[in-house]
């Protein structure tokens, strides 16, 4: 992997990272960010699904905790 | 900001934020369709539920984001439907709901095991933020650290578990 493809992926992590804080808003900053290239969307869209992804996986932990039924020994 | 009750006041930024969240939607992946995306996502806003809302630009540029989420799902689970239905020949239908539940639980646990191995603040942090829908600030302030040190250890668990997922689909 480059270097500039490797900063790219870390620069979309950080803001799939940002978005996800409820008081987010630097919605025009991500606007110019995402302007800049197309990969910039393609890496920012991948950021968002591994986001995503953590979080339903640790979600489904939580549901299954706080639901007695679904308790497995 | 006093809070803008009903549809009608946050119709009204919409207005105001129009050609804002017209630039947020065509480079978030609208394109040249952002005025329709935008006129779909009202229909959206205005036949929900009334509620209060506290800040209505983050609120219009929130739903903005998470219509974009939705479309590309929709969109990304109709080529997958395609995809399975071209190469049905041979393969199985689908996954068996016992192997497709002990992947989730494998899963799990590796999430679990990543986050743990970068410590216990690591772990609370992330967990603060993306279960618990905390921000970054109150986390900071609950924990009495900085926000950079917060961002910092969010910044580990992302990777982490960005490397995580990218080593698990190639398994």
């Amino acid at each position: 992997m480059t270097t500039h493809q490797s900063e790219l992926i870390e620069a979309a992590r950080l803001w799939a990272m940002r978005v996800a804080d409820p008081a987010f808003d630097a919605w025009d900053e991500l606007s110019a960010w995402l302007e800049l290239s197309p990969a910039h969307l393609a890496a920012y869209e991948a950021a968002v699904e591994d986001d995503e992804w953590a979080a339903a996986t640790l979600a489904k932990a939580q549901a299954t905790r706080d639901d007695p039924h679904q308790r497995r020994s | 900001m006093v809070a803008q009750a009903g549809s009608s006041g946050l119709h009204a930024t919409l207005l105001n934020e129009r050609s804002r969240l017209l630039r947020f939607l065509a480079a978030r992946g609208a394109g040249h369709e952002a005025e329709d995306v935008l006129h779909d996502l009202w229909q959206k806003i205005a036949s929900a539920p009334e509620r209060p809302v506290a800040d209505p630009i983050s609120y219009l540029f929130r739903a903005a984001e998470n219509h974009m989420r939705d479309i590309r799902r929709a969109t990304s689970s109709r080529e997958k439907r395609q995809f399975d239905w071209q190469a049905m020949g041979d393969a199985p239908e689908d996954t068996p709901a016992g192997e497709r539940v002990l992947v989730a639980r494998e899963q799990l646990q590796q999430v679990q095991s990543a986050l743990a191995a970068l410590g216990s603040r690591v772990d609370h942090i992330f967990r603060r933020y993306r279960l618990d829908g905390v921000g970054q600030a109150d986390i900071a302030s609950e924990l009495g650290i900085s926000l950079s040190s917060v961002e910092k250890d969010l910044q580990k668990a992302y990777r982490m578990l960005a490397e995580l997922r990218t080593k698990l689909n190639t398994e």
